[in-house]
């Protein structure tokens, strides 16, 4: 039985644009390793080795991982408990209950922003958990939802 | 209703040692074995006795300058010497006070009183310490910020005939020491420090002597190399007698007050409703006798050193006795020890983690070192008696309102938590776990330095599904409908 809400589909969007900005590094030190082994004398097969990866790891980036990202995570948030599930080889469920948490924070980065979503930082005493990307609405309902549910009982630590 | 007050003077000495204490390891870097030290001894301790004049001036000068204040709901305090600073923090702000003796604090009669505030992991909270005042002043402090609190005033001379007081015996606090396993810091310490003093201490005529012993064989090598550790163990040991003799826990209605050190008293008050987890562990050397260390993970920062809330409430207890005991000060956990254990098809996947390593590391050994290599298949085989061992010890069982996980790092680690202390609980299913029907279960708890983490690797998919139908709040809810 897994938790039922998927993160909003756009994710798929947002994870392929900072995917791409992240191997831009990659290639940018492909492109070092050109300007190097031009000034001394490096073989030419590490360059054209680096940039081979940095075009794979950019294709993975772009292509495949976000989609598979966006499968398997899920979240659900119940009455008295938040259920988060993540992770492609190793799949993580955490359980959360409502009444152990602290606060709850809603977080926007410029990807994020253009793509109109927000994450949703759920943090207790001791650990903090994350919802990814999901509709600004909905982040805000969520965030709501989940600090009023968390003072109905307060305990003490 | 109270006057800003200076602190006894005795402050100006403990003031000076701290200034000592920050400048003693640079003054030896830069006057001792550096480049600018002074010619010959007079002038060394000319030199010396003058940095230890200015301390003491500084010292006086701090204790001058430094008053405090306690009115309407507000902690007051004003310090520095060229630079003055007013420090306010509200009462109903501040968490825990501890008092604490040290030597200097002994010879004048006086107390050290740690005032703390919430959140004992953020260092940009404020905290003060009143280094010298006597015990009335604390305790008239004490029970004027519980009174501020509206907190009931924990009598200090309460009858504690009525609970329960544990005391550490002799011959276990020596036990303890003895197996602490804290020799080897203390050994490579010593040998760093020896080395530092090269300069000093004219090794070459000291050891021109032992050269020529030594010359005569590797035995003997070998022999002062163990009158070395021998040496260091028995400072290790000694160190560790301080620190923990006359250790006493005692019950009293809410709280649990731990007292222990020989020359340097500590005491510390934990509240029961505190208290986050409780964990036993056993280290390797202790094991086969029997002995079992008990910790104890509470919330708030109080001063078990550095905002660090894990504190040892048994130092060493005899497994016969454990029980008794636990149930004695630590009403609402159960002590029943796991009895669910690992299905048996988890054992490949221990044995295997353990064999990634150990195979590839004899391989190369035996490679590159033929004849004697082959002395790392030991390897082999004592990492499949690790892995074995880890199988067996990691267990789990649900009590009421408590879950017990035990589990083995390179000691043996129980914790106790009650449902309602569990942060989060994280079922983790890899994937060769998932081929399998194994799951690993991770049950976070509140500790100082960051979460603690009691961990279950590779338990049958029902089990860890028990554990989380156990834990759910929603679903207990439908349980009791039903």
């Amino acid at each position: 039985m897994e938790p039922k809400n998927q993160i909003s589909k756009k994710a798929i969007q947002v994870w392929r644009v900072s995917g791409f900005l992240f191997s831009l590094l990659e290639w940018g030190i492909a492109a070092g390793a050109v300007i190097l082994s031009a000034i001394f004398n490096i073989p030419k097969w590490i360059p054209i080795l680096l940039f081979v990866l940095a075009l794979v790891c950019t294709l993975i980036a772009v292509f495949i991982l976000p989609s598979l990202r966006l499968k398997h995570w899920r979240y659900e948030v119940r009455e008295k408990e938040i259920e988060i599930q993540k992770g492609m080889f190793v799949i993580k469920r955490t359980l959360v209950p409502m009444v152990r948490v602290q606060h709850v924070d809603t977080k926007q980065g410029p990807i994020l922003a253009k793509y109109g979503l927000s994450s949703v930082e759920i943090s207790t005493a001791a650990t903090t958990h994350e919802i990814p990307a999901i509709d600004n609405r909905e982040a805000e309902q969520l965030r709501k939802y989940i600090s009023l549910m968390a003072t109905v009982e307060e305990e003490d630590v | 209703m109270f006057k800003s007050k200076r602190l006894h003077p005795a402050a100006a000495i403990t003031n000076t040692l701290n200034t000592l204490k920050g400048i003693i390891l640079p003054y030896l870097i830069v006057f001792v074995f550096g480049g600018s030290r002074p010619e010959g001894i007079m002038s060394q301790l000319l030199f010396g006795s003058g940095f230890i004049l200015l301390s003491f001036i500084i010292g006086v000068l701090r204790w001058r300058s430094f008053t405090y204040t306690l009115d309407h709901g507000e902690f007051l305090i004003e310090q520095g010497i060229l630079i003055r600073k007013k420090r306010y923090i509200r009462i109903n702000k501040i968490q825990s006070l501890d008092i604490t003796q040290g030597i200097i604090q002994r010879l004048f009669n006086l107390v050290s009183l740690k005032v703390e505030t919430a959140g004992g992991n953020k260092s940009n909270e404020p905290e003060v310490i009143l280094e010298a005042i006597s015990r009335e002043e604390a305790e008239a402090i004490t029970s004027i910020i519980s009174k501020e609190k509206e907190e009931i005033i924990e009598q200090r001379l309460e009858e504690s005939q009525n609970y329960p007081v544990y005391t550490l015996a002799f011959r276990q606090l020596f036990i303890f020491a003895g197996s602490s396993g804290r020799v080897g810091i203390v050994f490579s310490g010593a040998a760093a420090v020896l080395l530092q003093f090269q300069e000093v201490i004219p090794y070459n005529r000291v050891f021109r002597g032992i050269e020529s012993f030594a010359a005569s064989g590797l035995v003997n090598i070998l022999l002062l190399l163990a009158a070395a550790l021998i040496l260091s163990y028995a400072a290790a040991t000694i160190h560790i007698v301080f620190k923990f003799a006359h250790s006493t826990v005692q019950k009293k209605k809410d709280d649990l007050i731990l007292t222990s050190g020989l020359f340097e008293k500590r005491q510390l008050t934990i509240p029961f409703k505190k208290i986050q987890a409780v964990k036993m562990s056993q280290n390797i050397i202790r094991q086969p006798f029997g002995y079992i260390t008990v910790y104890l993970y509470y919330a708030g920062g109080a001063a078990a050193g550095k905002g660090n809330s894990r504190v040892m409430l048994f130092p060493l207890i005899k497994k016969n006795e454990l029980r008794k005991l636990l149930r004695e000060f630590l009403p609402g956990y159960s002590f029943e020890e796991p009895n669910n254990g690992l299905p048996t098809r988890a054992f490949i996947r221990y044995a295997a983690r353990q064999l990634y390593v150990s195979v590839p590391l004899s391989a190369v050994m035996i490679w590159l070192l033929f004849p004697w290599g082959l002395a790392s298949l030991l390897l082999i085989i004592i990492s499949i008696f690790w892995a074995y061992q880890s199988f067996r010890d990691a267990a789990w069982r649900i009590t009421d309102e408590c879950l017990s996980l035990r589990f083995r790092m390179i000691s043996r680690h129980t914790y106790i938590i009650q449902k309602t202390k569990i942060q989060a609980l994280r079922i983790d299913s890899g994937f060769l776990q998932r081929r399998k029907k194994l799951n690993s279960i991770i049950a976070t708890v509140i500790s100082g330095t960051g979460p603690a983490r009691a961990v279950i690797t590779d338990l049958d998919t029902d089990d860890a599904e028990k554990i989380k139908q156990w834990f759910a709040p929603d679903k207990e809810q439908e349980m009791i409908k039903k």
